[in-house]
């Protein structure tokens, strides 16, 4: 099946090449930025999505990416606390499954579970960051990014190529909690290749006091077995050919080893259960240009695994020790060209096999091919701009040991509309609609009794409608966007307790409807000389509720999770070198379980963070910053998820060098 | 000045107390105030993780639930996964499973006496059920023992080892029956009942019974009845008859059965179909061993059936509606002969009940 399979996609792998080199006569382009993937011609306003760059992320220090992907609106984080410790996030009231993750332009992905961990994805490397759901700003990028229901793009500095020809990087964090970090990267980079290496050791004791309310008394207690040992390292490499093509090579691992500290449990404090993970990934592209025609090929080869130990569990062959291996190999091809002046046509294919084996008997061997093709057109007017696109997708699954998934084939359309530029308040507005889905995966369909593999794609449908604006203001600039979304989720992929509390299933129950908006504001001023000030606001209101069957006691309760209202608010203060910056995290209460009761209730926050920063130049070459930071200020008890506690107070000292 | 606000003050307080009724009238008013009666106390389990099991407290004179009685009664929370809630000896016994404790409450106002904390060496022993024998309570532990805990010093005195998972208990013929599930090895579940001699307090058999040992209950003749769960899809849930002079099976029921709630000398079996959703409440006669009725209670307002009680000093039979496991649910209450009456809003997961006149 499959290799009938692969047959299929070389053939439609030849059309799209055929596509592209049929119309070679065309109009040159300019010159394409490849490394970065910017998009050709005109940048793609940020109604629709937002970037947060290196200097905002030194400023917050986050332990990781999943903190910095809170700042952006439209966002809910879901942490279980702790360093290294599991967290996602959910896009606008969709499941985390439905965002794409895309590092230097690959993406990340993880067949087993569907999510990355994003507490385990470290900054320190990150250049930018970005998040959008309503169009990508590069057409080169793996097809199947353009399918899903959003997409977190991180550009690092390894991987890409530099204007100096030396590079070392350097950064030691001292933190609470006993958190040990150094990293190193060194890069050497001319106009035509680039060698990179980096690595960066992480670990620490992880143990935090905690508050908690137990009925009308305050329980303090000590969060254990948090533990946390991580690494990573990499070398990477790139080379620019005169015939303006460029090929890169990137081999990355990690590795991790923590203890799980699990829920907070009232009266038993045991938690004994362990994580260790490696994976290996190595990923190649090679980028062409030739006149108004640019593609992009590219694979994508991951092997890692994951063991899973539960020393004390009180099964009888005394305890758990449960290991999973995940292969992964996705290949792809991306093309765009452009068509007379304002027109661009693009697409591609790409093809990702996973396989999965369990350590324990019993255990399905599943294995996956997943094809997505997409065409696109991009029609580019002098005030209008259009896309249309159409996605197709093809899932074929094996099991040896036992019954399989059913192999799916969906079509999938989005469509955006762009008003440019407007006037001198500089006025934009967009509106777009998306269909997309996201397969099971393989825990939710194998995975020992719980798993069900009678399960269907879980359906989304997003419509936005947004504006932003930027006025032009002297010694001022203002960013304000305002988007109103409405989304739909079908055949929600829950667990839920089926034949008893203890065997619990994936059932496809659950339909979801969100309706909210976000909004930003983003102010940068020059107060006078040498002091600048800069404000960055954000809001998000869902309405995001159960509206499974009108009979259920949680018809229109607002879902598990999802705070109705969430706010960033971050302001700092610079003068030449030195600066400061306090943020404060809002989240309104959320529930643990889909019906609104007050036993349900989590409660919602309001943290504060402040950091003060020096940077120090030496001959313009050596560049030292050194930061202090305190998080959660006020010391303030709270919970993403129930009994998930966060820590209290904790302070950190950064230091990081760059040659310049 | 201001001393003397203090004293006129304190004047003002004491004149106001002594005006009130005597101390002796005013502390048994208090204790008949505090008394529990007319009513129900519920335990619901709640969810795995998330702290939430709570005991409701119903009052039959006005159908109002307090789900908050116990966290009233104690300043604190219940814990996570209460499993069993017992009376004996005018305390009420929780078992409290995931936090690991037996709560021991006074029965008449439900305060707390006492809480034992279920660990071994920093190893929570997870106790699932409990019954009652003279001046012990047996606890059944999910770490492979029962535990013998003295109801007068309130002390476990010793542990008795026994299968995978023990899971519920029943006593006759002077023996304790236990159920050893096996539960968190699945697949390889057990499949034994557990002869505990309540004389040498020692496991003296293990009786084959089938996979996944769950409900057991004591007929009227001292007949043991014990459901074995099998694997929730090709082996078959079945009940199956121990004799308890040679602690032997003695039948196997060649129909469906899930759970087992002893009314008179007759049995109410209840069934549910994981394949098709589908619930249905049996009567069997435990004389003569037939069944009565294969359809005895009309589920119809039913969403999860998660158990039933029956109460002989009304002769009513009370289920439990789960509601899917994770809304709060219901006590649904039927005639003796099956026909619905009423319904009670309680916490989550509903599973045990102890009835106060």
């Amino acid at each position: 099946m499959i290799n009938k399979h692969s047959l299929l996609v070389f053939l439609f792998m030849f059309f799209v090449h055929l596509l592209g080199f049929g119309q070679d006569t065309l109009k040159t382009l300019t010159e394409v930025n490849v490394t970065s993937f910017e998009r050709l011609k005109s940048k793609r306003l940020e109604i629709s999505s937002q970037t947060i760059s290196r200097e905002q992320i030194l400023l917050s220090q986050p332990e990781d990416v999943g903190v910095i992907l809170q700042k952006f609106s439209g966002v809910s984080l879901k942490s279980y606390g702790g360093l290294g410790g599991l967290k996602t996030i959910s896009v606008k009231g969709l499941g985390s499954n439905h965002t794409t993750f895309l590092v230097d332009g690959f993406t990340v992905s993880n067949t087993q579970t569907g999510q990355v961990n994003l507490g385990q994805v470290q900054t320190d490397n990150v250049e930018s960051i970005s998040l959008s759901s309503g169009g990508s700003n590069s057409f080169l990028l793996p097809v199947s990014s353009y399918m899903n229901g959003s997409v977190v793009s991180i550009n690092t500095f390894e991987n890409n190529f530099s204007p100096q020809l030396f590079n070392l990087r350097f950064a030691s964090r001292l933190g609470s909690f006993g958190e040990i970090d150094t990293y190193v990267s060194t890069k050497f980079s001319n106009k035509n290749v680039f060698f990179s290496a980096f690595g960066k050791y992480r670990q620490a004791n992880g143990n935090y006091a905690y508050s908690l309310r137990n009925g009308k008394m305050l329980y303090e207690g000590i969060r254990k077995n948090n533990d946390l040992l991580d690494w990573y390292s990499g070398i990477s490499s790139g080379f620019k050919f005169k015939n303006n093509s460029q090929l890169r090579l990137i081999y990355k691992t990690n590795g991790a080893d923590q203890g799980l500290p699990g829920a907070v449990i009232l009266y038993n404090t045991m938690a004994n259960q362990r994580l260790s993970t490696e994976a290996h990934s190595v990923n190649i592209d090679f980028t062409h240009q030739y006149k108004s025609f640019s593609s992009r090929i590219f694979g994508i080869f991951n092997h890692d695994w994951l063991h899973y130990t539960d020393a004390y569990f009180l099964n009888n062959t005394g305890g758990i020790s449960s290991r999973y291996t995940n292969n992964s190999a996705q290949i792809g091809a991306s093309t765009q060209r452009l068509i007379g002046e304002q027109s661009i046509l693009f697409g591609g294919i790409e093809s990702r096999y996973s396989d999965l084996s369990f350590s324990t008997l019993n255990s399905a061997v599943p294995k996956r091919l997943h094809s997505f093709g997409l065409i696109g057109f991009n029609l580019n007017k002098t005030n209008w701009i259009t896309e249309v696109q159409v996605s197709a997708q093809q899932v074929i699954e094996e099991n040896k040991t036992g019954e399989r998934a059913e192999n799916r084939f969906k079509v999938n359309p989005f469509l955006a509309i762009e008003k440019k530029e407007v006037g001198t308040w500089k006025w934009k507005f967009k509106v777009w609609y998306r269909n997309s889905f996201r397969m099971p995966t393989f825990n939710e369909l194998y995975y020992n009794s719980i798993g069900n593999v009678k399960l269907k794609p879980e359906e989304a449908n997003q419509f936005s409608i947004g504006f932003s604006n930027q006025p032009i203001q002297k010694k001022m600039d203002v960013f304000f966007t305002l988007n109103g979304f409405a989304n739909r989720v079908e055949n929600q992929i829950l667990a839920i307790p089926t034949k008893n509390l203890f065997v619990w299933s994936m059932q496809n129950i659950g339909r979801v409807t969100t309706l909210g908006f976000e909004t930003r504001i983003d102010v940068k001023k020059q107060i006078k000389k040498n002091w600048s000030t800069e404000l960055n606001a954000n809001y998000t209101y869902q309405y995001s509720v159960d509206v499974s069957s009108n009979k259920s006691p949680t018809y229109l309760n607002q879902v598990a999770y999802i705070p109705r209202h969430t706010s960033i608010i971050e302001y700092s203060l610079k003068r030449k070198d030195v600066g400061l910056q306090v943020s404060s995290t809002l989240s309104s209460l959320r529930y643990s379980l889909n019906e609104n009761i007050v036993s349900n209730q989590v409660k919602g926050f309001a943290l504060f963070d402040a950091s003060i920063f020096s940077k120090i130049n030496f001959q313009n070459k050596h560049q030292f910053r050194i930061q202090f930071s305190v998080k959660n200020i006020f010391n303030l008890p709270y919970a993403y998820i129930r009994y998930f506690v966060m820590p209290g107070r904790n302070y950190l000292i950064t230091l990081n060098y760059a040659l310049r | 000045m201001r001393y003397v606000k203090l004293v006129l003050l304190v004047i003002i307080f004491v004149g106001c107390k002594k005006k009130k009724v005597s101390p002796t009238d005013d502390s048994i008013s208090t204790v008949e105030k505090d008394r529990l009666k007319n009513g129900m106390m519920v335990l619901c389990q709640g969810l795995f993780q998330q702290n939430n099991s709570t005991i409701s407290w119903v009052d039959f004179s006005d159908g109002v639930s307090d789900d908050l009685f116990f966290t009233n009664k104690t300043e604190r929370l219940l814990g996570d996964t209460g499993n069993d809630l017992q009376e004996y000896g005018g305390k009420v016994y929780v078992v409290v499973n995931v936090s690991s404790t037996i709560e021991i409450l006074d029965r008449s106002t439900g305060k707390s006496i006492k809480q034992i904390s279920m660990m071994n060496n920093g190893i929570a022993k997870q106790p699932r059920s409990i019954i009652f024998s003279g001046s012990n309570a047996f606890i059944s532990c999910y770490d492979g023992y029962v535990d013998v805990l003295d109801t007068a010093t309130l002390t476990i005195t010793k542990r008795i080892k026994v299968g995978s998972n023990p899971e519920q208990l029943a006593i006759s013929n002077n023996k304790i029956y236990v159920t050893n599930s096996g539960g968190l090895s699945s697949p390889n579940v057990d499949s034994t009942v557990s002869v505990i001699n309540l004389s040498s307090m020692d496991e003296v058999k293990k009786i084959t019974v089938g996979k996944n040992p769950g409900t057991i209950v004591v007929d009227n003749q001292g007949d043991i009845y014990v459901i074995a769960r099998g694997n929730y899809s090709s082996i078959p849930s079945r009940m199956v008859k121990i004799n308890p002079i040679l602690d032997q099976v003695e039948t196997t029921f060649s129909f469906d059965a899930s759970g087992i709630e002893k009314m008179g000398n007759r049995l109410l079996i209840n069934y549910h179909n994981y394949s098709s959703s589908t619930s249905r409440v049996a009567l069997f006669d435990a004389e003569s061993e037939t069944i009565l009725s294969n359809s005895f209670i009309d589920l119809s307002k039913f969403t999860t059936l998660y158990g039933m009680k029956y109460r002989a000093s009304n002769d009513k039979i009370y289920c439990f509606d789960a509601m899917g496991y994770s809304n709060t649910g219901y006590v649904r209450v039927f005639s003796s002969l099956g026909v619905y009456e009423t319904s009670f809003h309680v916490g989550l997961n509903p599973s045990k009940i102890i009835f106060y006149e």
